[in-house]
């Protein structure tokens, strides 16, 4: 081998590779090198902790036949490092379950191998989900479970205000005003800060009628006025008194919602098990209202769209046997053990059983899949852009700066990253 | 005259033994150090010498590294978030570090007096120190937390004091990341200065005392001097502690609100693996390298270049 500086550049960087793929890589292991016939490595965000990984090894996928696995369990916080880091070392897991928006960046870095649309043949998965998991017209992904983010109300401070279940807003501004009736007296009419503060101005970006990226996302999209407003409708409603930064909730602590500080929470469908678990008498059909996010317009309602979606690493050496995982994994009999455990819902619309149907947030969201839109990713450029947002969205919300230059800096970056694509 | 040739030659004779005795030592003294040299140069000296030449890279860890010269440099002076970041490890360093300095010598001089039940107090000064930072970082967002659900608010709601968002708001959190800093850091700095303290022969006081030196000025004149290159390895340590505060912010604020806790490290974890540009990170590395140096020099001179 010819030794030259871009050589010794690339052995320089795949050993800082595998040293930090040391470095993170603990327990579990991946089998590495994409598994092979009978055995297949996954790496996972869900299922984490003794009851989950028993459900998921013990009970799932101990019925796919002659095979074995070695599953990863992380976090999604650590999820992006961890496959990373994976893929510099040359051991990515076969299986990879991955978030929307999360698709583009490493289809585009050629992390995930073509999956035949066949794949969800008889599935009964919403077609609207699948707008998360292609790039540039083919499918890499299977959508799992989908995290859908709805507004989940007290209906005793609506009744109090005066505010029926059929004459609520079907538009922002009108929403804005309602918002300043059901203010309870010492706190919020809507927690906004316990979510993500990405997400959220992603979902009013949404209710503008904007997207982050252009349809192909190779430009910036929401410099065109929909990024100012939908920030500065996040701060009115500061303005207004309706929601405060400083009221959101803490780790470990029930939500200002379920201490009724918050008359409105924009909720993950995610939180059901904690919800049921730690305010049981809140989430009732009687005591608690759900509605979507209007539309700045008065058109269709949005809703924030996330998820888990199934892939199969390009790596794998067996992809053909991580297809039949994959289908194995949607099949309903395999995904509702699955939805039991870690209480999201399912991408299939037609699992008629209580698990699916006591969960008031699943069965809404079902109901509402056509609504669904992943507002945040559409580009390779994504993953790179992410950590950032929410620095800047939060600078505007404490005024530190407005929110034209707040996402003037956005488009900056989010511009400078895709130079890099 | 046999005495003046004779010299010569015994010397011409002893100085070949004499070497071939200060070659085997010097010979042994590399075999000994050999192992702690290879462990430094394999995991001290070749990361760092990688980072700088990835420093001139870009690198996103999924293609090969391409040369990128000084734009990542050039990248980091234009980077206002980073020297924010950079401010941000100023500010606590320059106010935590003395702080707890201070409030260790103080707690180190009380508990070498003596009482009773020094050794309980010792124990609790040091616990801090021995509990995983994560774990302190989950106890202080309970303290912090916003709301009645907080200690502090808990506390203050008695003394009529209102709520406090603390770590929810940009003018609160790092005062409140200080705060932190400092009761964790306080142990063993405690720790080390008691030791010190411990070194110091009683004779010296007594002798001051009999010439008439009050209390403050033994503690001025003799304590003060003698605890010099303990205060100086203190503050070395702290300073390169202080910039190397991970975990805490990680856990605690995550940089937040709007940045306002951000400090140099958590932005390298940022640049590095959550936006994969592991050329810019290397960058960051070294200029934090650099700044390090750079400290430790002034804190040398600081306190006097003593550190024996």
């Amino acid at each position: 081998m010819e030794l030259n500086r871009r050589n010794f550049l690339t052995a320089a960087g795949l050993g800082v590779g595998g040293l930090l793929l040391g470095a993170c890589g603990s327990g579990g292991g991946t089998g590495g090198g994409g598994g092979g016939t009978g055995r297949v490595s996954i790496l996972t965000p869900e299922f984490a902790g003794t009851e989950g990984k028993e459900t998921f090894e013990g009970t799932i996928l101990s019925g796919f036949p002659d095979t074995s696995f070695a599953v990863d369990y992380t976090d999604w916080n650590r999820l992006n490092e961890k496959l990373s880091a994976a893929v510099a070392g040359g051991v990515v897991a076969d299986l990879i379950m991955l978030g929307a928006g999360w698709v583009e960046p490493f289809a585009h870095k050629g992390v995930l191998a073509e999956l035949p649309d066949s794949l969800a043949d008889g599935k009964a998965i919403n077609e609207n989900l699948f707008t998360v998991a292609g790039y540039e017209g083919t499918t890499y992904a299977m959508p799992y479970f989908v995290d859908g983010r709805i507004l989940m109300y007290h209906r005793e401070m609506f009744d109090k205000a005066g505010i029926s279940e059929d004459a609520l807003p079907t538009n922002l501004e009108d929403f804005r005003e309602m918002l300043k009736e059901v203010k309870p007296d010492g706190g919020v009419a809507i927690d906004l800060f316990t979510q993500n503060l990405r997400q959220v101005w992603a979902h009013l970006l949404g209710a503008f009628g904007g997207s982050m990226f252009s349809e192909d996302g190779m430009s910036v999209a929401f410099t065109d006025g929909s990024g100012v407003d939908a920030l500065q409708y996040l701060l009115d409603l500061v303005d207004d008194g309706t929601i405060d930064f400083s009221v959101q909730g803490a780790e470990g602590q029930p939500r200002p919602w379920q201490q009724k500080v918050a008359a409105i929470d924009l909720q993950n469908s995610s939180a059901w098990p904690s919800l049921t678990e730690q305010t049981p008498e809140l989430v009732t059909p009687e005591s608690m209202g759900m509605m979507l996010l209007p539309s700045a317009d008065g058109g269709d309602p949005v809703m924030f769209q996330g998820g888990t979606l199934l892939a199969v690493s390009s790596r794998s050496k067996d992809p053909e046997l991580v297809q039949e995982l994959v289908s194995f994994l949607l099949e309903p009999e395999n995904m509702l053990p699955a939805v039991e455990m870690v209480g999201k819902v399912p991408s299939r619309d037609d699992l008629d059983d209580p698990i699916v149907t006591d969960n008031l947030m699943a069965t809404y969201i079902i109901d509402n899949f056509e609504y669904a839109t992943a507002y945040e990713g559409g580009s390779p450029a994504w993953m790179e852009v992410r950590g950032a947002v929410e620095g800047e969205i939060e600078a505007a919300v404490v005024g530190q700066k407005t929110a034209a230059e707040a996402i003037d800096a956005l488009a900056s970056l989010a511009n400078d990253a895709l130079t890099r694509v | 005259m046999t005495t003046t040739t004779a010299a010569p030659a015994a010397t011409g004779r002893r100085a070949p033994r004499r070497q071939t005795l200060a070659r085997r030592q010097a010979v042994w003294g590399w075999v000994f150090a050999l192992p702690a040299t290879l462990h430094i140069a394999l995991w001290t000296g070749f990361p760092i010498l990688v980072a700088m030449l990835l420093s001139l890279t870009h690198y996103d860890m999924l293609n090969p590294p391409s040369w990128a010269g000084i734009s990542n440099y050039t990248a980091i002076a234009n980077d206002p978030l980073f020297w924010r970041a950079m401010w941000h490890n100023l500010i606590i360093a320059a106010v935590g570090i003395p702080v707890s300095m201070l409030l260790a010598l103080v707690l180190a001089v009380l508990l070498n007096q003596g009482v009773r039940g020094t050794g309980a107090f010792r124990t609790a000064v040091f616990l801090p120190h021995v509990t995983a930072t994560v774990a302190i970082a989950m106890i202080w967002l309970w303290i912090y937390s916003p709301g009645q659900n907080g200690l502090l608010n808990y506390v203050g709601g008695f003394l009529g004091i209102p709520n406090q968002p603390f770590l929810n708001s940009p003018s609160q959190a790092l005062p409140a990341v200080i705060l932190v800093t400092i009761w964790q850091g306080l142990g063993l700095k405690t720790m080390i200065y008691l030791a010190s303290l411990q070194t110091i022969d009683q004779q010296l006081y007594e002798a001051a005392e009999i010439d008439g030196a009050s209390a403050v000025q033994r503690f001025r004149h003799i304590t003060v001097p003698i605890l010099a290159p303990t205060t100086f390895f203190i503050l070395v340590t702290s300073i390169i502690g202080n910039f190397q505060t991970f975990d805490l912010i990680y856990v605690l604020t995550s940089g937040g609100p709007a940045n306002s806790t951000t400090v140099v490290t958590y932005e390298i974890y940022e640049t590095a693996f959550q936006q994969f540009r592991m050329g810019l990170a290397s960058a960051q590395s070294v200029v934090l390298l650099v700044v390090l140096v750079v400290l430790t020099v002034l804190a040398r001179r600081l306190t006097g270049g003593r550190d024996d």
